[in-house]
């Protein structure tokens, strides 16, 4: 018998060895998914997406009475702010058609031209160390790797892995230590900071904003928006607001914990955002 | 052809736990404790109790594999700790009979293994920055709860296809 126990024991040390080279290798960063492993989420996706569709009219369907019972606190909330939309919307629309003005004048490109793609999710990671939503539309349709992803709500994460018809969206709730995003805060005053989201606390539910100059004058209730200056993002895209400011543990810069704007718990549909501008200086940057 | 409908059965488990559980988990309607779906190593645990431990190891590795590829971005977590887990568990038919209430138990026992096999590792690979008590308090029990009344739903239809498969392969 113990010829036979050292064969369980050296087939499972080996899967051992064989675990970590694997994890090893893919947590590299990969530029792009091999075919195989196209094929296997392309495949996968169709039957997500079987499944997924009639679950989400059931849960639509609850979510619905759910609504109806608070429709007329929500009517009368919606009929106060009204007052303020038409004002709101004469001066965006002046502002907008000067800013165009002004960019025609300097001879640039619209800065933050950008095409939404609209892409159904079709499933999502089922532990919840990983946060992934998969959605259904990949490079057939033009998606990229890289590209921003929103609610209508807000900005909730970016593309990291596509195939034919399907691609792999990570949450900026994902703690892994590749997961940065260049945004700015932009105060009531007008003035913009710049830092870093990094990382998710997963009991407060709010996102770190980090990188921020130490004299940054920010109040609780500023904005936090997407930067282009990370390379990858249009400018201006909702992340969440901010409820706390406090220095870092070395006091040579500010950390801001920032709500974020998007319900990251139900999402059916996405906007995948497609940068098309033009730098100033002429460059392209997809 | 058993065989497939097997493949079949533990594919739309597979299936189900990426996108029908996931609109119906408690996070969509609001609340704030995570119920995690293990329906693959619920499947995978009762073939190696009914039927055959090394197809077990063999289903674990293969769909284990596939749960890596399509929900996760780090391979092989999955694939190993199902496997082992249903490969562990299947020596517990030899010790007890196997009635529904032990299966239920084994299969509970199997979601407490393979949650803290992959918080084991995932916490080594930095993936993980929940604290261990904070884990227990949102998640453990609820996890649980669903994988339990899964497995009572799916016992007896499954049990039933995995014995005539365990027949077949003995008359041969």
């Amino acid at each position: 018998m113990p010829g036979f126990f050292n064969k369980k024991l050296i087939i499972l040390l080996t899967s051992l060895i064989l675990l970590v080279a694997l994890i090893g290798f893919s947590l590299k960063e990969r530029t792009k998914l091999s075919w195989p492993e196209q094929f296997v989420h392309d495949t996968v996706g169709w039957f997500q997406f079987v499944f997924n569709k009639p679950a989400q009219y059931a849960a639509g369907l609850f979510e619905n009475i759910e609504e109806i019972r608070n429709v007329y606190k929500e009517n009368k909330k919606l009929k106060a702010e009204l007052r303020d939309y038409a004002e709101l919307h004469a001066k965006y629309y002046d502002l907008k058609s000067k800013y165009e003005n002004l960019e025609k004048q300097l001879h640039v490109d619209a800065l933050s031209a950008s095409k939404a793609h609209i892409a159904p999710v079709i499933g999502r990671s089922f532990d919840q160390w990983n946060q992934m939503i998969i959605v259904g539309k990949g490079s057939q349709s033009g998606i990229q790797k890289g590209m921003a992803v929103l609610t209508p709500e807000g900005f909730i994460g970016r593309v990291t892995s596509v195939s034919q018809f399907t691609s792999e969206v990570t949450l900026i709730t994902d703690p892994s230590d590749n997961n940065q995003i260049s945004a700015f805060v932009v105060t009531k005053g007008g003035k913009k900071y710049n830092g870093m989201i990094e990382g998710y606390d997963q009991n407060k539910h709010v996102l770190l904003l980090k990188k921020l100059p130490i004299d940054a004058k920010i109040k609780k209730g500023d904005f936090v928006m997407t930067s282009r200056l990370g390379g990858v993002f249009p400018d201006d895209l909702l992340i969440g607001k901010v409820v706390s400011v406090k220095p870092d543990p070395y006091g040579l810069t500010k950390v801001c914990e920032v709500e974020p704007a998007a319900d990251f718990n139900n999402i059916d549909y996405v906007d995948i955002i497609e940068k098309t501008s033009l730098s100033p200086n002429g460059v392209d940057t997809p | 052809m058993k065989t497939v409908k097997l493949f079949l059965v533990l594919f739309i488990f597979f299936i189900l736990q990426g996108t029908v559980m996931q609109v119906f988990s408690p996070a969509w309607f609001g609340l704030h404790f995570v119920s995690v779906p293990h329906f693959v190593l619920m499947g995978t645990i009762m073939v190696g109790l009914f039927y055959d431990r090394t197809q077990a190891v063999w289903y674990g590795l293969f769909f284990g594999f596939l749960i890596d590829l399509i929900y996760t971005n780090v391979w092989g977590v999955y694939a190993f700790c199902i496997s082992l887990t249903a490969y562990v568990l299947s020596y517990l038919a030899r010790v007890f009979h196997l009635y529904l209430i032990i299966v239920f138990f084994i299969g509970l026992a199997g979601v407490m293994l393979l949650e803290l096999e992959v918080y084991g590792i995932y916490g080594l690979i930095g993936k993980i920055t929940m604290g261990f008590s904070d884990y227990l308090k949102w998640r453990f029990m609820p996890t649980l709860v669903v994988n339990g009344v899964f497995l009572l739903i799916t016992f007896f239809p499954f049990r039933r296809l995995l014995l005539r498969m365990a027949l077949e392969q003995t008359d041969e």
